[in-house]
């Protein structure tokens, strides 16, 4: 990978990190509300999976999903909109953090039920291939959904039937509060998918490079028509499972020896040390970011509340005036 | 410039947190992301972060105490670069857009303390009211004695309303409480109304009915009504101008005779349904259609065609307890034979002797556009003969 | 000319098929079986097993993959075998196919039919023959259909595949062998409102699919007792057809309905609401309900009969309500 795209890498993580930041910071404020599930930690899967997705290629995740949404194309300005429940928001206000969509963009969600997106993952690569279509489908998920029945109804489908479709399993050792160890009984998600014959490889999921390398060998896979790829992916969030977790289920000592690890402190040290970035560089990329976000934010401020009197639109499609029952 | 501290919101239900430990003091320099206070949740103790890099100003926020989310706990200085996250906290929150504000909750209407309520549905209650008819003074016939539409129906045809107000929804329910009282203004406007009256001695026509009536099983037994119309049918067979319709103008005899009947309802009302083809019918078949009619018209369950084909009708007023009735005539009908009630009178002989015998007064009101004194004498007198010799009647 | 119920499915699926290479069955023994209910027989040969496809046994997974074939282009028919398996798929129906277009402000939506076979009757006792119909039509997002003749049978998947929204078709057991004439074209056919299917003037009697023909037997016996009740079959649950039910309500003064679902929070007891609070004055008695008895369902044979509602049942209620 050239310097370029190693620092465009680099870029995509600052600018996940940033906006995660913000959130945070005005979620305290009570700007946003509800749930809010940060990525501060993870960022190198995101870049390193989207990197690789194409415009015309479809994504789902989850409720944590604010970076894969910034890196398929929606604009910060329509995610912060979102967070804010405006209507601007690329829901429409009526989805907040975890339901962030876009039709445009091919972005299938945001889904707050674990392993909700999975099976709609599959079926997203039965239409494409269906249809004829060149199209991958991504689907993240936590290890945490591993555990729930749909993953393997649709895991083995997808190899079954031989569909196009990239699962990233986005592994942080943690489902909320419940340590894989405890929840597991075989702890390895690519040994899982093996079980169903689909192909799988382990991750660092702290390094950049790595997400990137692999995203690459998997998509090349499934582009090739052998059927599904699983990428598990070891990771760790910095912070809590959602806003208003007081995280007892792990001690500070092992965050402290995680962020030593932070998968932008390490990128940024790599890429000034083999001089493929410079300070400079990386003090431009901070401050483009510092304003796409400020104005994003301001932005969402500005917009206005969906009418209440629009509650009733879209429940139907095919009918705009309200939906009866 | 200064930025203020507050106590951050760390969920979705959070409305204060106490604070427990300041990790800072004025003077301290502080950067974006040090740990600042821990604070008390409900769930548990939480550290509490900066989001800006500075100094320490002033501690507000006391140990130990509640503190609502958005309270400012601490000021720092702090850089001032057009950050809009500053921004957001300096301006006014939500001033030039409130957030939509839930709906007014509406105040529930005390309810209705009616002493004893009054059992009565909802569409009869409407049809009332809309006639301007009292329903305290109505019976009901449905279950647990409910008072049905069809009460309301019986008691606005006995009773027609001079308020009737417009028409609600249910054409089959206007139809017959305006039809009755447009009949009845129209007879009294157009119909030339003329009244006779005849004292029938009626003890050998008791003595028959009872003497038949025990002869007979319960089922069979013959009512004193049905005697009555009995006669009535078999003299106006001879009185064409008694049965028939008189429209446009126009008298029109009819051979057959539909005999309507005016049908008390309890404790009031009247309904005047016809016995379809009475004069195809024996004194037995009659007296058994006009039970049935009773009780269908009770029930509500009468024919269109018994409400509009009748071509004479008699009224029994003696059920009510009157002695003699002067009728109003219901159009296109051109009479009204009248029965009063049975009881004992004074009856001078043809030897001119005096003695105590039943008597009743028959009345019949004629259209004098149709007949004439002469023509209503003839009937009320063949009425008479019958009844006077029952036998015949069969 | 007469097909049964079943021959009427099979048609219906076919002739989608046809029209649109866009849609596909998916479902458990759909194909190689020929259907469970033989509804699917020999389309897997004249389709191929790519449109006709066979699903192992997960309901979850294969509802959800529905939705991402609907989300991604496809029209797919799935087929859950029974309602009662569909609790199995409960979670992708209600908290994704149900919200997806609302939640997504209106962007996306689901074009997904869910045909499932609904009801008791043929002593398979309690986890075979449960009535949810109304149940789902608590959910807003969904369309319900309830097909109770053959012609409903014929024509209503055309027009639920057409709807760009989820809808879920309750095909009812006890119907399937059922032989009826059926018109040979859907020319003004409307699945969406509720139909007269004998007009009546002192009782309404409101039903819906496997109800339906009982609720009919019992119109002819009153109608030769001399009681002339009205049959109004509501065919879509989802949205509730409220004018054709006030309509009837307002012409004959009493209701009763006739569902086979439990009756506590049934969807009987939400039409009984909506009289209540649209034609409140038009009412001469109270409304009437005949229901499933509240009991898991049993499976001898008298037990069964005596937990859902008869013929007999309806005619009896109604002579009550005509007294």
């Amino acid at each position: 990978m050239d310097k370029a795209w190693r620092g465009f890498l680099l870029k995509t993580m600052l600018r996940i990190r940033r906006m995660e930041e913000l959130c945070a910071e005005l979620y305290t404020q009570e700007k946003i509300r509800g749930f809010l599930h940060l990525y501060i930690g993870e960022e190198a899967v995101a870049s390193g999976v989207m990197a690789h997705v194409r415009r015309q290629d479809s994504v789902i995740a989850t409720y944590r999903e604010h970076g894969h949404a910034l890196l398929k194309g929606i604009p910060a300005s329509a995610i912060m909109a979102e967070m804010f429940g405006r209507l601007d928001g690329c829901s429409r206000g009526r989805g907040g953090s975890m339901h962030l969509f876009s039709r445009e963009h091919r972005f299938f969600g945001g889904n707050a039920i674990v392993g909700g997106g999975i099976p709609q993952a599959v079926g997203l690569a039965l239409a494409a291939k269906q249809l004829g279509e060149d199209r991958l489908t991504f689907c993240f998920f936590g290890e945490g959904a591993v555990a729930e029945g749909v993953f393997h109804e649709s895991a083995n489908l997808a190899a079954l039937w031989r569909l196009p479709v990239v699962f990233c399993c986005e592994n942080n050792r943690y489902a909320m509060g419940t340590a894989l160890e405890r929840s597991e009984s075989q702890t390895s998600m690519a040994a899982k998918a093996r079980a169903y014959a689909i192909d799988a490889l382990e991750v660092d999921g702290m390094d950049g490079l790595d997400c990137y390398d692999k995203s690459g060998h998997a998509v090349e896979s499934v582009r090739s028509g052998a059927g599904p790829f699983f990428l598990e992916f070891n990771t760790y969030r910095f912070r809590p499972h959602s806003m208003f977790d007081p995280e007892l289920y792990r001690g500070k000592a092992e965050v402290d020896a995680w962020k030593k690890h932070c998968p932008i402190a390490t990128l940024k040290a790599r890429l000034l040390t083999e001089g493929a970035l410079t300070e400079a560089q990386v003090a431009q990329y901070a401050a483009d970011i510092e304003q796409e976000m400020q104005s994003a934010v301001a932005f969402a401020q500005a917009s206005p509340w969906e009418p209440a009197a629009d509650l009733e639109r879209f429940v139907y499609a095919g009918r705009d005036s309200g939906g009866s029952a | 410039m200064k930025y203020s501290v507050t106590m951050p919101s760390l969920g979705a239900d959070m409305e204060h947190g106490k604070l427990l430990k300041w990790y800072i003091k004025p003077g301290d320099a502080i950067k974006k992301g040090d740990l600042i206070a821990l604070v008390e949740t409900q769930k548990s103790a939480v550290d509490i972060e900066s989001f800006r890099t500075g100094t320490v100003l002033e501690l507000i926020g006391e140990i130990d105490t509640l503190i609502d989310v958005g309270a400012v706990i601490a000021v720092m200085e702090v850089e001032a670069d057009g950050d809009a996250a500053d921004t957001v906290k300096q301006v006014p929150t939500d001033a030039a857009q409130p957030a939509p504000t839930p709906a007014g909750i509406q105040t529930i209407k005390p309810a209705d303390d009616a002493g004893a309520r009054l059992r009565i549905s909802p569409a009869a209650r409407r049809l009332a009211e809309q006639s301007g008819l009292d329903i305290q003074t109505l019976g009901g016939s449905g279950p647990e004695g409910i008072i049905e539409l069809h009460d309301v129906q019986a008691a606005l045809a006995a009773h027609p309303m001079p308020a009737a107000k417009a028409a609600p929804t249910g054409a089959s329910i206007i139809n017959v409480r305006e039809a009755i009282a447009r009949a009845m203004s129209r007879s009294k406007r157009e119909i030339p109304h003329y009244y006779l009256q005849s004292r029938l001695h009626i003890d050998a026509l008791t003595a028959w009915l009872d003497a038949s009536n025990r002869a007979l099983p319960p089922d069979q037994r013959l009512f004193l009504p049905a005697v009555l119309m009995r006669a009535a049918v078999l003299a106006l067979k001879a009185c064409p101008d008694m049965n028939g319709y008189f429209e446009n103008g126009t008298y029109t005899p009819r051979a057959e005779i539909h005999l309507g009947v005016t049908v008390a309802l309890k404790p009031s009302g009247v309904m005047v349904p016809a016995i379809l083809n009475a004069h195809t019918l024996t004194l037995a078949e009659l007296n058994a259609a006009f039970l049935d009619l009773i009780q269908r018209t009770r029930a509500g369950k009468l024919r269109n065609r018994e409400l509009t084909d009748g071509t004479v009708t008699v009224t029994n007023v003696g059920e009510l307890g009157a002695d003699a009735v002067t009728g109003v005539i219901f159009p296109p009908q051109v009479a009204l034979i009248g029965f009063g009630r049975v009881r004992k009178a004074a009856i001078v002989d043809a030897d001119g002797g005096l003695r105590a015998g039943l008597v009743l007064d028959a009345s019949l009101a004629a259209d004098h556009r149709v007949s004439d004194g002469l023509a209503g004498s003839k009937l009320l007198n063949a009425l008479g003969s019958l009844l006077a010799q029952p036998d015949r009647l069969a | 000319m007469k097909r049964t119920y079943r021959e009427a499915l099979r048609e219906a699926i076919d002739e989608a098929m046809q029209k649109d290479e866009r849609v596909f069955l998916m479902g458990e023994d759909v194909g190689a079986y020929g259907g469970t209910y033989a509804v699917s027989k020999g389309l897997l040969a004249k389709y191929g097993p790519e449109r006709i496809r066979d699903t192992p046994l997960s309901e979850l997974g294969f509802t959800g993959i529905g939705i991402g074939a609907a989300l991604g282009g496809l029209r797919p028919i799935v087929e859950i075998m029974t309602v009662n398996f569909s609790l199995l798929a409960l979670d992708q129906i209600v908290n994704s196919a149900a919200v997806l277009h609302h939640m997504s402000g209106g962007q996306f939506n689901v074009p997904l039919v869910i045909r499932m076979t609904t009801g008791g009757g043929r002593q398979l006792a309690a986890q075979h023959s449960n009535a949810l119909e109304g149940w789902y039509a608590h959910i807003p997002g969904l369309k319900i259909l309830t097909p109770g003749t053959v012609e409903d049978a014929r024509y209503m998947l055309a027009q639920a595949l057409e709807d760009p929204n989820p809808v879920l078709l309750f095909e009812h057991a006890m119907l399937l062998n059922s032989e009826q004439d059926c018109p040979e074209t859907a020319e003004g056919f409307d699945a969406w409102h509720a139909r007269i299917r004998k007009p009546g003037t002192r009782l309404s009697l409101i039903a819906y699919g496997g109800m339906l023909p009982r609720t009919l037997e019992a119109a002819e016996t009153l109608k030769g007792d001399g009681l002339d009740v009205e049959v109004l079959d509501l065919r879509c649950l989802r949205p509730l057809d409220d004018a054709a039910i006030i309509a009837s309500v307002r012409k004959t003064h009493r209701a009763l309905i006739v569902d086979e679902g439990w009756k506590s929070g049934s969807l009987s007891a939400e039409i009984c609401a909506r009289i209540v609070e649209q034609a409140f004055y038009d009412l001469d008695a109270p409304v009437q309900r005949l229901c499933r008895r509240e009991v898991p369902m049993p499976y001898a044979k008298h037990l069964e009969d005596a937990a859902i509602p008869q013929a007999a049942d309806i005619v009896a209620k109604a002579k009550e309500m005509l007294r």
